[in-house]
């Protein structure tokens, strides 16, 4: 009897093991075929799907429009307008910002939408596309708090958030070396700390001021950019993995569009349209 | 406070389309776990060489550790390892990611059932001629089911809260669409209420469901067992 429960046992671990494998069997098909792709010279008729992580939640450069239940802003616009020059299949993915530079490790996404800083840390695992607009970060305050934060030795002793994992959180480590100056950094997974500045949890948040007077305006938080001027000029670009002839292709393809989108003024429109300013680069 | 009862409301609707893909998760992982579980009991139960000591391992790994990271590991870790990993969609980690780790913990529910049932019994069974798999089948699943019951439904209703982490790995869930919603709009408070009130809701059906079943099985199992 106890060999008939074997049996039985291994049938059943089997089963569910075939159940748990189901969804990488397929996998391996497509994976082949992306392969014998890659011998031959890729083509932009060869890309398939082009798949770009957003996470949505970065009004006005990227969030969730809640009437179409899509993904909108200044970042899908310039995805449409990329597409629709190229005749390429661009799908914009909701990731958790958490797991986006993972997701493109892993390969999930060609690349991420969402204003990356360009940064010599960055360009060690990734190639750049263009620079397409211009993200400074800057110090963000309650309203009429302005003059608290003038200069960067004003930081001394203030509780200052960030989004972890944006550059944003590197020059905040910065500023403290430079300066000399100690002050309290309170790392956040995304830019929803702007709303712990309008009730007091934070001094300030240091993030993109774009982004940050869009949240404010939305939900009538008060917040206003302090005196203190930026650390470092920021440059946005489109990120790709290294060593791979797709992404190499695309980040060509982007680069392009990009320097294309600059001439003819495709680029200062969207900019001046979705984020209320010419932030536009495009060199 | 600047809350909006109104757009609380028009976004309700919103969210709760959501709860499809979230009830999806918690039901596939359940059936997965379900039949994952009473194939490693099994093994435990009768000791089953190597295999015994091998999801003995398991167990440790998956109650020692947080089911977010090994939701990232698997999502995320795996690809790096094998190219084959890349086209496992985040639903799919999800599901694979909930069974192992709820499986962990209901195959302690139950071994607990299985060993609530008085070794004497077992032992009857055998002197009057019962095989292995008659007493299993007569004497201890009927009464063991009855113990593990109620405790499934609280794994079950785990299931549908811990899906709401699906969302760190990319699945549009209650949870990412109230998350999405919050972000765009500033409206927090509202959006994350709304998700509150759906996960409550769905969780109260479940305990309700839950304690209905209880009754009936109770009750057959009962009547079965009285002497006459």
């Amino acid at each position: 009897m106890k060999k008939l429960f074997c049996v039985l046992l291994t049938g059943a671990m089997v089963l569910s093991l075939a159940a748990c494998g189901g969804s990488t069997e397929d996998s391996g098909t497509e994976e082949q075929k992306k392969e014998a792709g890659e011998e031959t010279a890729l083509s932009k008729e060869d890309l398939g799907t082009i798949h770009v992580g957003i996470d949505g939640a970065y009004p006005p450069y990227c969030f969730l429009n809640d009437e179409t239940d899509e993904t909108d802003g200044f970042e899908v616009a310039m995805m449409k307008e990329i597409a629709e020059r190229n005749g390429l299949d661009i799908q914009c993915d909701v990731t958790a910002w958490d797991g986006m530079f993972s997701a493109l490790d892993a390969g999930r996404i060609d690349t991420v939408a969402e204003s990356i800083t360009i940064t010599d840390e960055r360009k060690e695992d990734y190639i750049f596309s263009t620079s397409y607009i211009e993200a400074s970060n800057r110090f963000i305050v309650r309203e009429g708090e302005e003059g608290t934060i003038t200069s960067f030795e004003d930081l001394a002793g203030k509780k200052i958030g960030v989004a972890s994992g944006q550059e944003a959180y590197s020059q905040l480590e910065e500023i403290k070396q430079e300066y000399k100056v100690e002050f309290e950094i309170i790392p956040y997974d995304s830019s929803t700390n702007a709303y712990d500045v309008s009730i007091g949890r934070l001094d300030a948040s240091y993030m993109n001021p774009i982004a940050a007077l869009s949240t404010s305006d939305a939900g009538e938080m008060k917040l206003a950019v302090a005196e203190c001027p930026a650390y470092v000029a920021d440059y946005c670009g489109y990120a790709f993995v290294k060593n791979s002839d797709r992404a190499e292709l695309l980040e060509q393809i982007f680069s392009e569009t990009i320097e294309e989108m600059h001439q003819d003024g495709t680029l200062k429109e969207l900019c001046e349209k979705w984020l209320g300013a010419d932030v536009s680069t495009g060199v | 406070m600047r809350f909006s009862f109104e757009y609380a409301v028009s976004h309700l609707p919103l969210i709760l389309k959501y709860a499809g893909m979230s009830m999806n998760i918690a039901v596939v992982s359940m059936f997965f776990t379900v039949i994952f579980s009473l194939a490693i009991t099994v093994v435990r139960y009768y000791k089953v060489k190597i295999l015994h000591q091998i999801v003995n391992v398991y167990i440790d790994i998956f109650r020692g550790t947080p089911l977010l990271v090994q939701l990232f590991f698997i999502y995320f870790g795996l690809p790096q390892i094998s190219p084959v990993f890349v086209s496992m969609t985040g639903y799919q980690a999800a599901i694979i990611g909930m069974t192992l780790n709820t499986a962990a913990y209901m195959t302690e529910d139950m071994r607990g059932a299985l060993e609530s049932v008085p070794k004497g019994q077992i032992e009857a069974g055998l002197s009057v001629g019962m095989t292995n798999l008659q007493v299993m089948r007569h004497i201890i699943v009927p009464q063991a089911a009855r113990v593990a019951l109620p405790v499934m439904g609280n794994e079950f209703i785990s299931l549908v809260k811990n899906s709401s982490m699906a969302f760190t790995i990319g699945v549009r869930d209650i949870m990412a669409e109230a998350t999405l919603l919050g972000n765009s709009s500033a409206k927090f408070f509202e959006c994350y209420l709304d998700a509150f009130i759906i996960y409550f809701v769905i969780s109260k059906l479940i305990t309700i469901l839950q304690k209905y079943l209880e009754k009936r099985l109770n009750l057959t199992g009962g009547s079965h067992h009285d002497p006459r």
